[in-house]
């Protein structure tokens, strides 16, 4: 978008916002000049996130970070060598099993020219894959990359004895089952399909090596009151982001949860056109406070306050487990470390969370933070100084 | 300026007379061996202190077996072409490694616990946190011998040996006795002393955050035929590099071994000022080829015929279950991937190999490669 197009979408925006109030006009001005040039907003993240919205105060500006702001905080805080902690799901879940930390249990992890099942054996050969699935795989089981973006090539499957049923995700379709060795065929040519193209790789890794490899875990349920909630039995996490600041405390600095709407296996919110949402949750008490869904006519993302499956108003809602949830979030936290900065996803179960995945490069937009972090501010404060200078 | 300059001068003057103690005896020799010198540090990037200190100006190395050795500069930019700095927290941070490792099932030492402030965790959980619950899980954990040792380490610092005698915690080097709660406030102020130190530990892997992690794992011991050959019962380890190419085909590059030849409980040579040799070993075989001691008189490391605390002939010694740890290697290099380049230290024990660590930065002078780098380059 050309700096014109930019100018011209903010004057809309201002002139829709200040419609009702003509002296309006000046004071969002004012701060669409202070949330630019003073936090790095752009002109499209103060549209999509609702930021000229007069009804929102100075103070409720100040738990907001522009994405510029959390990229820098992450980028100063976390060592680029620890990427792979958590862009490299094989490898947080290792971490999370050896701390004890509950994820979904793991059937195998599928690579090339070797895979194994946890614990052992390694697994090599057709034959050797075949015999192992038949007898691991349980129920109902999930497969996805173990390095992957936006929950690409993710893929659920049932099963009814010998047969396995795909569910919705994989190229076959929902329609025909398969056999093991179709499924073993299936994994080789979904591996093959990532492993050549790089683009499927987290580009911050810089790997200089394709990789196959798939996590192969049975698939988990939302709590019944979720599911009652969204009308999907498939998980809508808690996105819960930590932050070990430098006194070593570990601080739940954002909660909010990804919420299933769709029929899609995953609860990936991709600005809205996932069709899931993004809602806020208040960190000390579990409820709902506001929610997001895709991107309206206006330019921003459009506020849900019943979820259309249930009916249910979202500010009605209490995450389950919510207490269980901040200590697993901040037990995560600190067996993690030195890595100082995750945004976990977190499902929640009839038996308790759940650690889905960690994120290094976390987004929070278009919620909030949980509190005014200090660390955000003295990073602007910084950038403050040194343009004085 | 200046001091550059008088550093090269010098550089040319030990040079100088290390070739002429070398070729003291032949004549004629000497221009040879001087050309050798200017080849290998224009085109490979050997100082001259490698040169010397790893024997490359001995007479008797034949240009085909120079050209299986690799400078540091070499090694290090090999490494930073191949390995993504992304993935260097998977083994220079022990915990990551170790992990990986228990999930995959590859065999390791048993832990018993990370020990780690604000808090640690036993495996599979719980976490634990301050004094009291960390004396009662140690009271009530403890195997007879263990090991401790930093998870974010360099060199073997900070790792210690000890045996439990009823109520007595018995460190294997100097003898201290704790008790539990002594124990336990030992490894408090190591944590806290490697937090402070967390820049100088960390420093490839770039933390912003200390880090006092410090891994408590059951005691392993050598294969009897390893303890027959070094006098010692801890672990000399195996370094196995495997490498993984472009093409995904996975072989080991290097092969050696770091032989305990005192009485200290780590194997680290750390240029033979550990009293530990560094031995190089024959892939294809598992038998030791040069032994390396400590930096002799005349500037290289002494060459070992027979271990100095046994007095039996490395020529005589094949490393016991060689091929099982070359196939532990291959097994290990495929669980670590998309991380291609590993230089893993391997324990043989009497049960068969355990894999101790691995390192992304690994280093194999004295001893070369058994592949020569171009060839990597190439495929």
């Amino acid at each position: 978008m050309s700096r014109l197009d930019s100018v011209r979408r903010l004057a809309r925006e201002i002139r829709r916002r200040s419609e009702n109030d003509s002296g309006a006009a000046g004071r969002i001005f004012r701060r669409a000049w202070d949330l630019h040039f003073r936090e790095g907003f752009t002109v499209t993240e103060l549209i999509e996130n609702g930021l000229l919205d007069p009804a929102l105060s100075a103070e409720d500006l100040r738990y907001f970070a522009s994405s510029r702001q959390y990229v820098k905080l992450i980028d100063r805080t976390v060592p680029k060598s620890y990427y792979c902690l958590t862009a490299d799901q094989s490898i947080t879940l290792a971490q999370c099993r050896m701390a004890g930390l509950p994820t979904p249990p793991l059937i195998a992890v599928f690579d090339q020219p070797q895979g194994y099942a946890p614990g052992g054996p390694m697994l090599e050969s057709r034959d050797q894959w075949i015999a192992y699935l038949g007898q691991a795989l349980p129920e109902h089981f999930f497969v996805k990359p173990a390095i992957g973006m936006l929950g690409r090539g993710a893929a659920v499957f049932r099963r009814e004895g010998d047969r396995l049923w795909p569910g919705p995700g994989t190229a076959r379709g929902e329609d025909a089952a398969l056999s093991v060795s179709d499924f073993y065929d299936w994994l080789m040519a979904s591996a093959d399909e990532l492993y050549r193209d790089p683009a499927n790789f987290d580009p911050y890794l810089k790997l200089t090596r394709p990789t196959r490899k798939l996590l192969i875990e049975e698939q988990l349920f939302s709590h019944p009151d979720l599911a009652a909630f969204t009308g999907s039995r498939n998980l809508s996490c808690v996105r819960a982001i930590t932050f070990v600041d430098e006194e070593m405390n570990a601080r739940v600095i954002s909660t909010s949860m990804k919420v299933i709407a769709s029929d899609s296996i995953t609860d990936n919110f991709h600005k809205g056109k996932s069709g899931n949402y993004w809602a806020q949750i208040d960190r000390e008490s579990g409820y709902f406070t506001t929610a997001f869904g895709p991107i309206g006519p206006a330019g921003d993302y459009s506020r849900i306050t019943h979820h259309p499956r249930s009916g249910t108003a979202f500010r009605d809602f209490r995450i389950p487990h919510w207490e269980a949830v901040m200590k697993l979030a901040r037990d995560a936290a600190r067996a993690f470390l030195p890595h100082p900065s995750i945004g976990w996803d977190i499902g929640i179960t009839a038996e308790g969370p759940v650690l889905v995945e960690g994120n290094t490069r976390w987004t929070i937009l278009p919620v909030s933070f949980a509190e005014q972090v200090p660390e955000v501010r003295q990073i602007h404060e910084k950038t403050d100084k040194r343009r004085s200078r | 300026m200046i001091s550059r300059a008088m550093g090269k001068a010098n550089a040319v003057a030990q040079l100088y007379d290390h070739i002429g103690r070398q070729v003291a005896a032949q004549s004629g020799a000497w221009a040879k061996l001087f050309s050798r010198a200017v080849r290998l540090y224009r085109d490979h990037g050997f100082s001259v202190t490698e040169l010397i200190e790893n024997g490359l100006l001995d007479p008797a190395l034949s240009d085909d077996e120079l050209s299986y050795y690799a400078s540091r500069q070499e090694q290090v930019d090999f490494i930073t072409r191949n390995v993504p700095y992304s993935y260097y927290s998977l083994t220079a941070d022990q915990s990551v490694a170790l992990a990986t490792c228990r999930m995959a099932g590859l065999p390791t030492p048993e832990l018993v616990a990370v020990y780690g402030e604000p808090e640690g965790f036993a495996p599979g959980g719980p976490m634990i946190a301050g004094d009291a619950q960390w004396t009662s899980f140690l009271d009530g954990n403890l195997p007879e011998k263990f090991f401790v040792k930093p998870a974010i380490g360099m060199l073997g610092q900070g790792a210690a040996a000890y045996r439990r005698e009823g109520a007595e915690i018995i460190a294997e080097e100097g003898g201290e006795r704790l008790t539990i709660e002594g124990l336990q406030a030992s490894l408090s102020q190591s944590a806290a002393k490697l937090a402070r130190g967390y820049r100088h530990y960390g420093v490839y892997l770039g933390l912003t955050r200390p880090s006092g992690k410090i891994l408590i794992q059951k005691r392993l011991f050598s294969h009897p035929e390893i303890v027959a050959l070094s006098g010692s019962d801890s672990l000399s380890c195996l370094r196995v590099i495997t490498y993984v190419d472009k093409n995904m085909k996975t072989r080991i590059i290097g092969t050696a071994m770091k032989l305990i030849a005192g009485k200290g409980v780590t194997d680290n040579y750390h240029k033979g000022q550990t009293g530990n040799i560094w031995a190089s070993i024959d892939a294809a075989s598992g038998r030791i080829g040069r032994a390396h001691g400590p930096v002799s008189a005349t500037g290289s490391y002494e060459r070992l015929s027979h271990h100095p605390a046994t007095g039996r002939a490395f020529s005589e010694f094949r490393v016991p279950l060689w091929e099982e740890a070359c196939e532990l290697a291959i097994r290990a290099a495929h669980v670590f991937l998309p991380h291609p380049l590993i230089g893993w230290d391997i324990a043989v024990t009497p049960d068969g190999p355990v894999i101790i660590e691995g390192n992304s930065r690994w280093t194999i002078l004295p001893a070369p490669l058994q592949v020569r780098l171009s060839e990597l380059e190439e495929s």
